[in-house]
C-alpha cells in the first residue's frame, strides 16, 4: 500500500466534508426559498383574483351578455383596470374565460397582457369572445370537478414558459362562472430563487471554509508536525539505537507533550536495557569460555570413564559432572612393588574454583603416593598443604586405598569421605575411622586402617552424588538403596565395570527425570584370582 | 532455604529451614559476612534444616574461623549430624 500521511489524508477528509456540506445546505437551501417563493407567490395570486373577483362582482357583469355585446367603452375602461392590476402584481398576463365542458371549448371575456407587446397580440388573438377548444389540462379539470381551490400550472405556451395561477370565479351558488388564469414567466421566479439562495449560501460556505482551515492549520501545528517529528525519531531509533537520541524538543501540556516525554523515557530506558544486556551476553560468553577450558583442562585430568586391569586385580571407575565443571575426582595408578593407588575425591561446591581446588588436590595426592608415602601420611600432608594455601576456603573429602594384588591386603585412609562398600557376600558398609575433611583444620590426624579382601572380593568408592541423589519425591538414595542396588551382584562373577553400572544406573532410575544437584563419581577394585 | 537471624548483644542466633546446598549456601554466607566485629559468639540453630551439602559445610566452617571457634550448632537432626561425622567436622565444630 502507498504510505501517506496523515496530514493529506486529514485535509482531503475536510474537503469532503466542505462539499458535503455545501451540498447539503445548498440543497436545504434551495428548497427552502424555492416553497417560499412559491407560498409567497400563491399569496400574491390569490390577492390578486380577490380583486379580480370584487371587481366582477362590482361590475355585475353578466358572461353572456357580455360575450354577446360589443367591445363599448365601459368594456374598455374594465379592461385598461385589469392591465394595470396585471402590471402591479407583476404578471406576464391576466386572463377571464369562461368554460363549456360539455363543447370542451373556452370563451375569452378579458384577457390583457403586462407589457404593451403582449398586450398587443393577445387583444388581437384573444379577444373578447375567442374561442380556445384545446383540450382542458389537469387544473382545469380540477376546478370543473368542483374544486375552489386556486391551481398551480407549470405550463409551456406559445407565450412562454410560465407558471400558471388558475383561480375559480364562482356565483353565490358555489356555480363556476368563469376562470381567472395569472401568468408569471418562470424565469423570473427562478432568477429570484436563485439569487435569494446565493444570499444565503455564501456566508455559510465562507464560515465553513474559514473555520475548517484555521483547524488545518491548527492541527498542523500542534499535532501533525510534532507526530511527524516523533515518527521520524522513532525510525531513526529504530534502524540504529546505539545511536544517542537528540532532544525532541516538544514541550507541550498534551497528549502529544506525554507522548514526547514517553518516548525519551522509553529510549533511555531500552539504551541502558540493551547496554546491560550487552555486557551480560559478553560476561556469559567469556564465562562459557571460561567454563569450556575449565572442562577441557579436567577432562583431561579427570576422564569420564578409566579401566585398570592387571595381574589379581580390575578397576573401574566414572565420573558424572552434575554441572559443566564438577568437583568430584578419581586417580588410580599402579605404584610401587606391583601395588594399586586408588583416590576417590570430592572438593566442596561446584564450578570453577572446585575445578581448579581438584586439580590441585589431584595432582598433589598423585605425588605423595608416588614418593612411597602410605595413605594416611599422604592425606595429613595434604591437608597441611591445603590449610596453608586456602584463600576460599575450599575443603575436600578423600578416601585413598593402596592395594597390594598378591596378598589382598589393603590399606587405605578417610578424609571425610563416606564409607565405602566392601563388595562381598554379603555387601557391606566399611565404617573407618571418619578423619576430617581436608582443607579445614590444621593437624588432621588422619589415621590409616588395613583389610584383607579374598579373590572374588572387592572395595567400591564412590561420593555422596550417589547417596544424596533425590527423586522427585525429594527422598535421598541413601546408604540402605545403595546396598540393596548392590545385592545381585557378586564380585566373583561380575566385572569391575558391572559393580560401577549397577550403582550408577540404580541411581539415575531413582532420580527419574530429576535434575542431578551434585556431581557423583564411583570406583570400583575387585581382587581376581591369579590369572584371570 | 529461609534464614532468621536475631542478634542479642555480642552473640548472634540464625536458625537456618530448608535445603543448605550449593544454591542457597552463599546466602547463608552473606548473612555471616555481615555480621560485625562486635559479635564474638554464633549459634546455628538446625532444628528445620533438612539437607546440608558440601558448600553449605564450607560456609559453616567459615562462620567457625570468622567466631574463632565460638560456634554452636544446636538441634541438629540425625541425618544431619551424620554428615558432620562423616566428614570430620564433629571434632572440630560443638554440635548440641
Amino acid at each position: 500500500m502507498k504510505k501517506e500521511s496523515i496530514g493529506k489524508r486529514i485535509t482531503r477528509c475536510f474537503i469532503v466534508i466542505l462539499l458535503l456540506s455545501l451540498a447539503s445546505t445548498g440543497a436545504w437551501n434551495y428548497y427552502h426559498t424555492y416553497t417560499q417563493n412559491v407560498r409567497e407567490s400563491r399569496r400574491e395570486a390569490e390577492r390578486c383574483a380577490e380583486i379580480v373577483r370584487l371587481s366582477l362582482d362590482r361590475a355585475e357583469l353578466d358572461m353572456e351578455a357580455l360575450l354577446s355585446a360589443e367591445a363599448d367603452e365601459r368594456y374598455r375602461s374594465e379592461r385598461d383596470s385589469l392591465r394595470t392590476l396585471c402590471r402591479t402584481f407583476d404578471l406576464d398576463y391576466l386572463y377571464i374565460y369562461t368554460v363549456d365542458p360539455s363543447a370542451g371549448e373556452r370563451r375569452f371575456l378579458f384577457c390583457v397582457g403586462g407589457d404593451d407587446d403582449k398586450d398587443a397580440v393577445v387583444l388581437r388573438e384573444r379577444y373578447l369572445g375567442a374561442v380556445s377548444d384545446e383540450a382542458f389540462d389537469k387544473w382545469e379539470q380540477a376546478l370543473l370537478s368542483g374544486s375552489r381551490e386556486m391551481q398551480m400550472g407549470r405550463v409551456s405556451t406559445r407565450y412562454g414558459n410560465n407558471v400558471t395561477w388558475l383561480s375559480p370565479y364562482t356565483d353565490w351558488q358555489g356555480r363556476l362562472l368563469a376562470v381567472i388564469g395569472m401568468d408569471q414567466s418562470i424565469r423570473l421566479e427562478e432568477t429570484k430563487v436563485l439569487r435569494e439562495f446565493l444570499v444565503a449560501v455564501l456566508p455559510v460556505v465562507l464560515a465553513l471554509t474559514t473555520g475548517l482551515l484555521v483547524l488545518l492549520i491548527l492541527m498542523r501545528r500542534r499535532i501533525l508536525r510534532p507526530i511527524h517529528t516523533l515518527s521520524e525519531r522513532m525510525s531513526l531509533f529504530a534502524a540504529d539505537s546505539s545511536r544517542e537520541p537528540e532532544p525532541i524538543g516538544i514541550r507541550s501540556e498534551d497528549e502529544i507533550g506525554e507522548i514526547a516525554a514517553s518516548y525519551e523515557k522509553m529510549t533511555g530506558d531500552i539504551r541502558a536495557y540493551i547496554a546491560n544486556i550487552e555486557s551480560l551476553t559478553r560476561e556469559r560468553v567469556e564465562t562459557n569460555v571460561q567454563l569450556d577450558v575449565a572442562r577441557r583442562i579436567q577432562y583431561g585430568l579427570v576422564p569420564e570413564e578409566t579401566s585398570l586391569k592387571g595381574e589379581g586385580f580390575a578397576l573401574h571407575a566414572v565420573t558424572r559432572p552434575a554441572r559443566a565443571v564438577g568437583g568430584d575426582f578419581y586417580d588410580c595408578f599402579t605404584g610401587d612393588g606391583n601395588t594399586v593407588c586408588a583416590v576417590l575425591g570430592d572438593v566442596s561446591g561446584k564450578g570453577i574454583s572446585a575445578a581448579i581446588f581438584m586439580a590441585m588436590a589431584k595432582t598433589v595426592i598423585h605425588e605423595k603416593l608416588t614418593s612411597g608415602f602410605g595413605p594416611a601420611e599422604t592425606l595429613n600432608q595434604v591437608n597441611d598443604v591445603f590449610c596453608a594455601q586456602n584463600p576460599e576456603g575450599l575443603f575436600a573429602t578423600v578416601f585413598v586405598l593402596v592395594f597390594d594384588p598378591e596378598s589382598g591386603r589393603m590399606r587405605y585412609a578417610n578424609a571425610g569421605h563416606t564409607p565405602p562398600v566392601l563388595l562381598g557376600s554379603p555387601c557391606r558398609l566399611l565404617r573407618p575411622d571418619s578423619g576430617i575433611a581436608l582443607g579445614l583444620f590444621e593437624g588432621a590426624g588422619i589415621v590409616e586402617d588395613e583389610l584383607t579382601v579374598q579373590p572374588g572380593e572387592g572395595i567400591l568408592l564412590y561420593t555422596d552424588g550417589v547417596t544424596e541423589a533425590v527423586n522427585p519425591q525429594k527422598k535421598f538414595f541413601g546408604e540402605a538403596r545403595l546396598l540393596e542396588a548392590l545385592e545381585g551382584f557378586s564380585a566373583s562373577s561380575g566385572t569391575a565395570e558391572d559393580a560401577v553400572r549397577t550403582v550408577t544406573e540404580a541411581v539415575e532410575q531413582f532420580r527419574e527425570e530429576g535434575e542431578a544437584f551434585d556431581d557423583m563419581a564411583v570406583l570400583s577394585l575387585l581382587r581376581t584370582g591369579r590369572g584371570l | 532455604m529461609t534464614i532468621e537471624k536475631n542478634l542479642c548483644g555480642s552473640t548472634a542466633e540464625i536458625k537456618l529451614s530448608g535445603w543448605l546446598n550449593t544454591q542457597t549456601a552463599p546466602d547463608l554466607g552473606a548473612e555471616i559476612d555481615a555480621l560485625g566485629a562486635e559479635i564474638t559468639a554464633l549459634t546455628i540453630d538446625c532444628e528445620k534444616l533438612e539437607f546440608i551439602s558440601s558448600a553449605g559445610l564450607r560456609q559453616i566452617v567459615a562462620a567457625h574461623k570468622k567466631m574463632n571457634g565460638a560456634l554452636t550448632l544446636c538441634r541438629v537432626s540425625d541425618e544431619i549430624k551424620d554428615v558432620f561425622r562423616m566428614t570430620g567436622l564433629d571434632k572440630h565444630i560443638a554440635i548440641q
